[in-house]
């Protein structure tokens, strides 16, 4: 069986010329990425870097000018598929304004479930489990545009559940969001990976979300500068800063300190891992 | 301690009232913004952050309550209004989704020509505010469209700049930018208070910033002001803060952690840099030992 969920071989894209004819640039130059179902990929880069473009190809909102994308076997160049590629890989914007459609929340989840020419008990079942996976399940019949920033996250991210897709593409789900916003948003990406079996792919700037992920790939003017665990790539400190980046705080005190030559272990991703280290340090003799 | 440019009295703020949607955004809210201070203001969303600061310049009115700008109600009359607009100036959210001149010079322009400031001081004021966002003279004459999202937002902020407000407001200034352009904005926004010593009032929801640069902070909840105090002095209140929906800086849970696992250090450590320290004078004591 082949595991791979989407495979991105030598991928070029720019934007077309602008109308005083300038030549185009790359936005994306021979990027190859092998994305395995069941995984949680995160990708960092620069604004500019190409991530979102990046993003956009995974569900055919934008096509290949060279190289592939494969999508669950599916050539995403291929029109006729267009509809089962968008099926299968579903995806959450930045702002949860712009992707809420209806006044009633079950009815902005039940949404795109309608389109895709479901059954009305089977679309009924889907936005219960839907709204009771993001936890908002009592707000069912509220307004959504009276509700949180965080809580319209979480309906924008049932809405994409609702269609049962077997990857989910999060662009900087929350970048708008409060710290209980962002708590539970990740939580809810926790859930899908270990719980669902679903394939995540998360764009963030928050460092300590990329930690959390299977591999994080950084991104630099259009290519892939780097693919690893969080744990080998957050090891290049100075090399992330110089591209715009930076670590997780955790990492980052561990190297400040490894630099005044105190003897601790660089990959610390979590406070609990960096506690530990530390105590281990300071209470040896 | 510096006096207070700006005294926001008994505000209370009521959307919609007498109506099915009525909403009570903010109730008896009381802040003073000091002179020079850098003001961090922390809240969940719908806390009510936004609607307080749009009452800052006079661009929506308290149902009751007050704003005095110099112990001068802001409300008062059409011309209290016009130098409320230009003494304080507002940064919105994403605010480089209203440039729209032709040119990064007009757009600049844009709020010294609204002060009927003669065109020398209007290209004075631009290439000024220009200077501190690190616009360099090449782009100004290019479209803002033609800029990058960094690029884009330090030209908006720009426009607010040039016009030299005594208290500069930003909503959320580094939100969906990357690291470095975080740095590079928060670097932008001190070099103009540190030159002029304008009081600068930063919405944010992270943390780490608010502990990193505010000299106070203040914290909403639902409408009301919940705690107001050094970062030092608000970051000791982890539980409240968690429960209303925010959080303390990593290095303030990690601090925690370290307590519980018997490694004390002195004070409260809310940054990098301060964990740093502390831990390095540990490590000396150590050497000693």
């Amino acid at each position: 069986m082949d595991d791979t969920a989407i495979k991105i071989e030598n991928l070029t894209f720019f934007y077309n010329s602008d109308e005083e004819g300038r030549a185009p640039e790359d936005v994306l130059s021979n990027v190859s990425l092998n994305i395995e179902k069941g995984s949680f990929i995160a990708v960092l880069g620069h604004n500019g870097s190409g991530k979102s473009t990046l993003a956009r190809h995974l569900n055919a909102l934008l096509l290949p000018k060279g190289g592939a994308v494969t999508v669950f076997g599916m050539d995403t160049k291929d029109e006729e598929l267009t509809l089962e590629i968008r099926r299968r890989v579903g995806m959450v914007f930045q702002n949860p304004d712009n992707q809420i459609v209806s006044n009633v929340v079950e009815e902005d989840v039940a949404f795109a479930p309608e389109n895709l020419g479901i059954p009305t008990p089977e679309i009924r079942a889907r936005v219960d489990e839907a709204l009771k996976t993001v936890g908002m399940y009592e707000f069912r019949t509220h307004a959504p545009h009276l509700l949180s920033g965080g809580q319209k996250q979480r309906i924008a991210i049932a809405g994409v559940l609702a269609m049962r897709p077997k990857c989910v593409v999060f662009d900087e789900p929350t970048a708008m969001l409060d710290p209980q916003g962002r708590r539970d948003v990740m939580e809810i990406i926790g859930r899908m990976k270990n719980e669902m079996g679903s394939t995540v792919i998360l764009i963030t700037h928050h460092m300590e979300e990329a930690a959390m992920a299977d591999t994080v790939v950084v991104m630099s003017d259009g290519k892939i500068v780097m693919d690893g665990a969080p744990r080998e790539v957050f090891t290049h400190v100075e090399e992330l800063e110089s591209l715009g980046l930076t670590v997780p705080g955790t990492v980052k005190l561990m190297w400040e300190l490894r630099k005044n030559g105190v003897d601790v272990p660089l990959g610390a991703l979590t406070v609990n891992e960096c506690a530990n280290a530390l105590a281990a340090h300071f209470q040896s003799k | 301690m510096n006096e207070p440019i700006l005294k926001i009295e008994n505000l209370t703020h009521v959307y919609s009232p007498n109506t099915p949607f009525e909403m009570t955004a903010l109730h008896d809210v009381n802040i003073e913004i000091r002179k020079g201070e850098i003001l961090g203001i922390i809240g969940h969303t719908g806390s009510g952050k936004s609607t307080l600061i749009q009452h800052l310049n006079a661009l929506i009115k308290p149902t009751s309550g007050r704003i005095l700008l110099d112990g001068r109600d802001i409300n008062e009359s059409k011309s209290s209004i016009k130098e409320a607009r230009s003494r304080v100036g507002l940064v919105f959210q994403y605010p480089e989704y209203q440039l729209f001149e032709e040119t990064v010079y007009k757009d600049i322009a844009f709020g010294p020509k609204n002060m009927k400031l003669t065109p020398e001081e209007i290209d004075g004021r631009v290439r000024e505010a220009a200077g501190f966002v690190g616009v360099e003279e090449a782009l100004l004459e290019r479209s803002p469209f033609d800029l990058s999202g960094g690029q884009k937002r330090r030209v908006a902020i720009a426009g607010v700049i040039a016009m030299m407000p005594e208290v500069l407001v930003l909503d959320e200034p580094m939100a969906g930018l990357d690291p470095g352009g975080c740095e590079e904005i928060m670097e932008n926004i001190l070099a103009y208070h540190d030159k002029t010593g304008a009081a600068v009032v930063v919405v944010t929801h992270s943390m780490e910033e608010a502990a990193r640069r505010a000299d106070r902070m203040i914290v909403l909840n639902h409408g009301m002001v919940a705690m107001s105090g050094t970062p030092e002095e608000i970051f000791t209140h982890g539980g409240e803060l968690r429960r209303m929906g925010l959080a303390t800086p990593v290095m303030t849970d990690l601090a925690d952690e370290l307590c519980k696992l018997g490694v004390k250090l002195p004070g409260t450590v809310y940054t990098v840099e301060q964990m740093a320290a502390a831990l390095m004078e540990l490590e000396r004591g150590r050497a000693h030992a």
